[in-house]
């Protein structure tokens, strides 16, 4: 355990952990130390030297922030020396420093005008003494998309190189030379930032060096009213603040005590103006012709009425709060009483959670990602799915060092950055690397007394390298990606995940990443719990003529369909009821339209992926009400009264219903679709996590459309360059894409985003599939 | 003395019978405003360039204590900033002149323009151009002053 150590501040005597610096034991015990470059996110940096401390038989200062605590230790945090050594740092900051706070974006939040107050300093020795012709002009990056940086406001303190570096693990910036002496902050290579653009320098920076372009000029700090939600683009939950001016969201903010430590991605942090999106849906509409609330109430129980119960069908989006989420649900089981109802979020971890056993599903915060000895992360790129989950991997095994990591996947992707042990498997043979691991943990001698330990069988993937580590390890967070659980064999996939986590059981902790913000909510209600109907057989059922009513809530068929499935859909169900708040190629085809307010406009809960119940409040207008109001109405309507009590969550945390322990047969006869030369893949950018998170300027800047990753050989070969249009043909059908030529691809793979406007890549997978063989050709005619 | 109180009375009413007439007979007379009155408000421009000297601060927005001032910034092509839209809401103004204590770029200031009265609520909002425009009549109208002087 931590080590405890005695030490004197300012003539106090506190205990603290001997792991501890000066600065955290003093803030722990709240004595003040100034500190610019300092932050917990990232740890210390040593730049600013402001925090130094004077301690007791020590000639000069030390900085606090970097120098840990040492029994005995004396501390002096003020003294006439220290002020003086740092009124000499302020002045050297403040040296021609642009007085333009007036414009600044940051005036009023800036730490440096903040420190300058605490000081008092209302001249400045140093100015004086300089020549004005003398300071160089520093760079504006006007070209960078985003984000704006400005070097001539920058005290060069490098939180934003530390946190680009420490916390998001990209490391494009980075203090460089510019002509002579001076340094100034830019891109490591000098070319325009082309990054995550997840803002997180933005986020840091003390003053008004790095900012926002999104933000610039709409508003001063103070005029906005900060509201905390939980951001809803993916489920991580991140705590997050709305800063609303008139009824409007100008930016998001953090603060570092949330769970997140005010860390943010690109989605969360840039992609509010979703929110005002000109494709909100706003009218009630019924085949193309606008209602008003009532007589759209009455429509609908008329089309309800008059389809037999049985012959309704629900999906929801899992997206949408807890509690219209879980209203749809009593909607179906109560007032028409069956359960034909299923959400997206049966597509992915709804398999793994359907055999994970009870003992190994408990969900855990994401914090304990960093603590853990071994991280294995299987399956998918975490980093574009969930950037909250990247950032524990890297705070664990770049910033505390406390963690190893192994990444199982087909491509080397950001976190092998981090000095893991790559497993590659071949893209489709995901089953080769999960069963070989359980039978080597078998081996081993792990889960000695299970039932049906003998049906595990290894396969030829080799895991040796990874075998040592998990045998030392004490705690290992185990994290299934989703792109594997999307796969046509997810099933198999969720079903030898559960073993090894059986195997592992006392110090295995498994995660799930979901980018439907609500996966998690929809897995608590109880949805895909049917025997008969789940999402999977939405096709066959609708084909059958099973389906006369079809209720969507926010479930864009576009979005996990291909768009003949879609169409298969759309023909052989009559009415298609669609709860959405954005325009979409399903709002296009529906037969009735009900508005539902955006998470910015509404008050509710949101469940994550490590089973939190996180609140989000309404921060701007809507005169729409909520979904669970419209369905509490159409019930009462149809006769039945819903109670809006039970809607009301008292837990903080969650947990969900798993069987027994059980050790599955794995299947591992798994053929891919298709017989092409190329095998392609649909997965996931970070900066969308549906098509509507397209609508919003963040996410359109940092990625307008989705593209053809290839490796350099078979670009060549097909005579490929970066923006040429390819074709990509398999199942019949073709997509074009243009083409991004990516070095870390393997020979004959490809892969391309889902979610952008410009193409369905489950036209050539099919849906609830994300892997088909392809054939690839260059388009004729090259640019479009 | 007989009529003491009467006669001292008459001479007061005498005395002011040939003074001059203190009452003003607005509107056909005007009396001249103190310089440093607080009347309407005027956005001034820079001499040179004929922009506006704001650059929406948004302090005056901040120390008004009626919020009768509402600024939408813009940001301009060389990248400085100025209000899209500066009105000021006469019909809740009290005319403290915090606004113009305030401002850091001496780009608000007020005019010797007092008849502000009118029958319509929404007239009382001044928008930017209007209030630049009595900038510029105060402007030359001081100019000229300044000249005649």
């Amino acid at each position: 355990m931590e080590k405890k150590v005695k030490i004197k501040i300012n003539g106090k005597e506190f205990e603290v952990d001997s792991e501890k610096s000066i600065l955290q034991a003093a803030r722990e015990n709240g004595i003040y130390i100034p500190a610019i470059c300092y932050s917990d996110r990232f740890g210390a940096i040593g730049a600013c030297r402001i925090c130094a401390v004077e301690i007791a038989g020590m000639k000069k200062p030390m900085l606090s922030c970097a120098a840990k605590v040492k029994d005995g230790m004396e501390v002096t945090t003020n003294s006439p020396a220290l002020d003086q050594l740092r009124r000499e740092i302020i002045y050297e900051w403040d040296t021609f420093h642009p007085l333009q706070c007036g414009v600044c974006d940051k005036s009023g939040e800036c730490e440096l005008q903040n420190i300058n107050y605490e000081f008092n300093i209302t001249e400045n020795p140093k100015e004086a003494q300089t020549d004005p012709l003398s300071i160089p002009q520093g760079t504006i990056h006007y070209e960078w998309k985003i984000i704006h940086h400005d070097a001539n406001l920058c005290i060069q303190c490098r939180r934003c190189v530390a946190v680009c570096d420490k916390v998001v693990n990209f490391g494009i910036l980075a203090l460089v030379k510019k002509d002579g002496d001076r340094k100034e902050i830019d891109t490591k290579d000098g070319k325009p930032l082309d990054c995550e653009f997840c803002g997180q320098c933005v986020s840091v920076c003390p003053t008004g060096a790095m900012s926002s372009k999104l933000f610039k000029y709409k508003a001063r700090a103070w005029e906005m009213e900060k509201v905390p939600t939980t951001c809803g683009f993916c489920s991580s939950g991140c705590q997050m603040d709305l800063n609303v001016k008139n009824n409007e969201i100008l930016r998001v903010t953090s603060e570092e005590y949330t769970p997140n430590m005010a860390n943010l991605c690109n989605l969360g942090r840039f992609n509010y103006s979703v929110s005002k999106s000109d494709r909100l849906i706003k009218d009630y509409s019924l085949n193309s012709k606008t209602l008003n609330q009532e007589a759209m109430l009455l429509e609908l129980s008329q089309i309800l009425k008059n389809t037999p119960k049985e012959k309704i069908f629900g999906i929801s989006g899992a997206r949408e709060t807890h509690e219209d989420n879980l209203a749809f649900k009593m909607f179906f089981n109560n007032t028409l009483s069956n359960n034909n109802i299923d959400s997206l979020s049966s597509t992915h971890i709804g398999k793994l959670y359907k055999y994970l056993p009870q003992s190994v599903n408990t969900l855990y915060d994401f914090s304990d990602i960093s603590d853990a000895n071994l991280i294995i992360c299987f399956g998918g790129d975490i980093a574009n799915e969930m950037p909250r989950i990247d950032w524990s991997i890297t705070r664990g095994a770049k910033l505390l060092k406390t963690s190893k990591v192994i990444s199982a996947y087909w491509k080397d992707t950001k976190i092998d950055t981090l000095g893991s042990i790559p497993l590659r498997y071949e893209p489709g043979r995901e089953l080769d690397f999960l069963t070989s691991f359980a039978f080597a943990l078998k081996s081993e001698g792990y889960g000695a007394g299970l039932d049906g330990l003998d049906s595990l069988t290894g396969s030829e993937f080799d895991v040796s390298s990874i075998m040592e580590e998990v045998k030392k390890a004490s705690n290992i967070a185990f994290i299934v990606c989703q792109e594997a659980l999307e796969r046509s064999n997810g099933e198999e996939i969720a079903k030898a995940v559960s073993n090894i986590a059986l195997l592992l059981k006392d110090k295995i902790k498994v995660y799930a990443s979901s980018k439907y913000n609500n996966a998690f909510g929809a897995l608590y209600n109880n949805y895909g719990s049917s025997n008969e109907f789940s999402i999977q057989r939405l096709l066959e059922f609708a084909k059958e003529g099973k389906i006369e009513t079809l209720i969507l809530l926010n479930a864009d068929l576009f979005s996990f369909l291909s768009d003949n499935e879609a169409k298969i859909v759309r023909d052989s169900v009559k009415n298609i009821v669609l709860f959405d708040t954005f325009e979409s190629k399903t709002s296009l085809i529906a037969n009735a339209i009900v508005p539902v307010p955006f998470f910015t406009s509404q008050s509710g809960t949101f469940i994550n992926a490590e089973g939190r119940v996180n609140k989000i409040n309404k921060a701007i207008e809507c005169n729409v009400p909520c979904a669970w109001e419209f369905l509490f109405k159409l019930s009462t309507n149809l006769g039945y009264n819903l109670s809006s009590a039970k809607l009301q969550l008292k837990d903080k945390k969650i947990t969900l219903n798993g069987p027994a322990d059980k050790i599955y047969t794995i299947n591992t006869n798994s053929s891919v679709k298709g017989d092409g030369e190329f095998v392609f893949i649909a997965n996931y950018s970070k900066f969308r996590t549906s098509v509507y998170s397209g609508y919003g300027e963040g996410a359109k800047l940092a990625q307008s459309q989705s593209v053809l990753h290839i490796s350099k050989e078979d670009a060549q070969r097909i005579g490929l360059n970066d923006g040429d249009i390819a074709n990509i043909e398999a199942n019949g059908a073709s997509i074009a894409l243009p083409v991004k030529i990516d070095e870390q691809m393997p020979k004959s793979v490809l892969a391309a985003q889902l979610w952008f406007e410009n193409t369905n890549p489950y036209n050539i997978t099919g849906g609830f599939n994300n892997l088909v063989r392809a054939n690839l050709t260059k388009a004729q005619g090259g640019l479009k | 003395m007989l009529f003491k109180d009467l006669r001292k009375g008459l001479s007061v009413t005498l005395k002011y019978l040939f003074t001059h007439a203190v009452t003003c007979q607005y509107p056909t007379q005007r009396l001249n405003v103190p310089e440093r009155g607080r009347w309407l408000h005027a956005l001034n421009l820079h001499e040179e360039s004929q922009k506006i000297k704001c650059i929406d601060c948004g302090l005056c927005e901040e120390v008004c204590p009626s919020k009768c001032i509402e600024i939408i910034p813009t940001e301009n092509e060389d990248h400085t900033k100025s209000p899209a839209i500066y009105n000021i809401d006469l019909g809740r103004c009290c005319f403290c002149g915090l606004c113009v204590e305030v401002c850091p770029e001496l780009a608000i200031s007020m005019s010797d323009k007092y008849e502000l009265a009118g029958y319509d609520r929404e007239k009382f909002v001044f928008t930017k151009e209007d209030l630049i425009k009595v900038g510029i009549e105060y402007n030359n109208k001081l100019q000229k002053k300044e000249g005649a002087l």
